[in-house]
């Protein structure tokens, strides 16, 4: 014990001994963690923000289905809102959504429009919230009123303002022909330039109605208990009779997204696999200079009678001492700039904007604040030199006193 | 004992065949190459030799696996080198202690030796100084301070006044013979120095590896 408290003591003034090597050495660790952080921050929060504004406020994790109706999404395949009533008893479901989703042609004036009528049940909380959220102009929907809600873009298209009237032509239940005419009460934003170009909100009552399916739905959006939905699909799956429904979820219903994130993910990485590189040769190269220059020094302790074992321990120490104040150092000047971009996202403008919304996605890049990105890149840069020390402990191993003192 | 230089293998030493007793003063004397330094690191176990045993106390040295080796010359085996080679970023005290440390002494033993060791080297006021912040001689005395340190059966001192001025070899070695004569220290060392020899109790010429003379004054 006593020995350990000189061993530290050994390590840190030897950290002093070199100052210039010292900072470079901790420089670059607070380099590698403020970058990794940022960048894995920045991807995880574009990912994060795609999935809530598309997954999260429209599409849901977790969806039920009359089986067949996401390859053909007729009115046709709709089911009866009674047969899905057990779920409500299921522990890991927080809310179900039964919504309509069909399609219509809206004209105004001299203007027609193919959009996506989507009928929500307005008195629940949890659409209630994510509506209202969105709504930019005008009120929410009421519980008598024929009033719609319309996207911003669709408003922008059509020229259309609130109060004016929209009427929709479709094909409704087996056959049937649906219309009518709907009051705009409101205005959405629903953070998808695509979704706000073809999105009409009615009230699932009015939907109902219009598509003549009284007491059915096209989809059922779960709500799960906690953030797992995994857990919950698969406690639904269990209870439902698969030859009727189908459960899917946001990977399936969107697999483009799930792509388009799993090949981000991986350029990422690929692009953190070179910052790794790069900090693995720099600290090598500091490692190799200081394993040579202590090579005399270190086959002196050997000769007057320390063992190998402690030799090692101080230089892991010293590796030790310098990782943990890299990456605490990283720590501290990273986590300000990942919150401010966090509450203040970068704003994509000019051609990168267009492309992006090209794909559906607001052209914003807020920062994660998930803990687990600064742990794990801290980790991973905290490993790194701990691996690159190993060849000093090597060294150590290996050290003979008598051709160490006469190099 | 043999070691290879290049391609070439090199006889370092050859029959030799030394006693040194407790209490004795010796040195070591020859030309350079002559085998001096490896007499000197197989007798510290830091080389072993190809042939032959190295016997202190009754333990054969050339036998001990490397960490019991270790802790042998931890015990029993006090070296001074030529350049000092004091950990340079600890204190003349904290470089005498550090032995004793490795040797898990209580701290009140420690202290007290330590200043005993000093105080013998005449260092007394440099205890908080640094390697750099001292003279090659006051350095070298810490050193001869911290072989002491852990009581060891005899000292090994490679040239101990090769970099220093005649005053501070002059000063060395009276304190080593202090050492010798008060503490009962045995000490080996080899020289080129004649002043350092004309201090010697015993010395041991050695030439071509081999010893030519071994003689009593």
């Amino acid at each position: 014990m006593l020995f350990n408290y000189m061993e530290f003591k050994l390590a840190w003034r030897n950290i002093f001994r070199n100052k210039r090597r010292s900072i470079i050495t901790i420089s670059s660790i607070i380099f590698a963690v403020i970058f990794s952080v940022t960048m894995r921050s920045l991807q995880h929060g574009a990912y994060d923000n795609m999935l809530k504004n598309i997954v999260g406020n429209y599409l849901g994790y977790v969806q039920i289905h009359y089986k067949g109706f996401w390859k053909e999404k007729t009115i046709d395949n709709s089911y009866y809102i009674e047969d899905l009533d057990s779920l409500n008893n299921d522990p890991t479901v927080a809310y179900i959504n039964h919504r309509i989703e069909g399609f219509a042609l809206a004209s105004h004036e001299k203007e027609s429009k193919p959009v996506v009528i989507l009928g929500i049940n307005q008195t629940a909380k949890s659409e209630q919230t994510q509506i209202k959220n969105s709504l930019i102009n005008g009120s929410f929907l009421s519980n008598e009123s024929n009033g719609i809600l319309i996207g911003k873009g669709l408003q922008k298209i059509m020229n259309i303002t609130i109060g004016d009237s929209l009427i929709f032509l479709s094909q409704g239940f087996q056959g049937s022909i649906a219309s009518g005419i709907y009051l705009v009460i409101g205005i959405v934003d629903l953070k998808t330039p695509d979704l706000n170009k073809r999105t009409v909100i009615m009230s699932l009552d009015n939907a109902q109605d219009f598509f003549g399916i009284y007491h059915m739905a096209t989809s059922a959006v779960i709500g799960p208990k906690n953030e797992k939905w995994e857990k919950t699909e698969k406690s639904i799956l269990n209870q439902l009779d698969s030859s009727k429904f189908e459960v899917m979820n946001w990977q399936q219903m969107l697999p483009e997204l799930k792509q388009l994130i799993d090949v981000d993910r991986a350029g990422g990485t690929f692009v953190l696999i070179i910052l790794y590189s790069i900090l693995t040769f720099s600290l090598f190269g500091t490692v190799l200079m200081l394993a040579e220059e202590r090579n005399f020094e270190f086959g002196v302790l050997v000769a007057i009678g320390m063992r190998k074992s402690i030799i090692t321990r101080i230089s892991l120490y010293e590796t030790l001492i310098m990782s943990v104040a890299g990456v605490i150092l990283g720590l501290i000047c990273v986590i300000p700039v990942v919150t401010y971009f966090h509450f203040f996202p970068i704003n994509l403008s000019g051609q990168m904007q267009e492309v992006v919304e090209q794909f559906g996605f607001e052209a914003i890049i807020p920062t994660s604040l998930d803990p687990w990105i600064s742990l794990t890149q801290a980790l991973i840069v905290f490993a790194i030199t701990l691996v690159v020390n190993l060849y000093t402990l090597i060294k150590i191993k290996n050290i003979q006193p008598t051709k160490a003192m006469r190099a | 004992m043999t070691y290879q230089s290049g391609d070439i293998k090199v006889q370092a030493l050859q029959n030799i065949d030394l006693t040194i007793n407790p209490c004795e003063f010796t040195a070591i004397v020859g030309p350079s190459g002559s085998g001096k330094t490896t007499l000197l690191n197989i007798i510290g176990g830091l080389d072993s030799p190809t042939k032959g045993s190295v016997k202190i106390n009754d333990t054969d040295i050339t036998q001990l696996p490397e960490n019991e080796l270790i802790d042998f010359r931890l015990h029993h085996i006090g070296f001074i080198f030529q350049s000092y080679n004091l950990i340079p970023v600890l204190t003349a005290k904290e470089n005498v202690e550090f032995l004793m440390l490795l040797q898990n002494r209580e701290e009140e033993f420690r202290n007290e030796r330590t200043l005993k060791l000093l105080k013998a080297v005449g260092l007394e006021d440099q205890i908080h100084k640094r390697p750099n912040e001292m003279s090659g001689g006051q350095q070298q005395r810490v050193a001869v301070a911290r072989a002491l340190a852990s009581k060891p059966s005899f000292i090994l001192a490679d040239e101990p006044t090769a970099n220093l001025d005649s005053k501070s070899s002059e000063n060395l070695l009276s304190i080593m013979q202090k050492l010798n004569k008060n503490e009962k220290t045995t000490f080996i060392f080899s020289t080129h120095d004649q002043r350092v020899i004309d201090k010697a109790n015993r010395i041991v010429t050695i030439e071509d590896g081999k010893i030519i003379s071994d003689t009593s004054q």
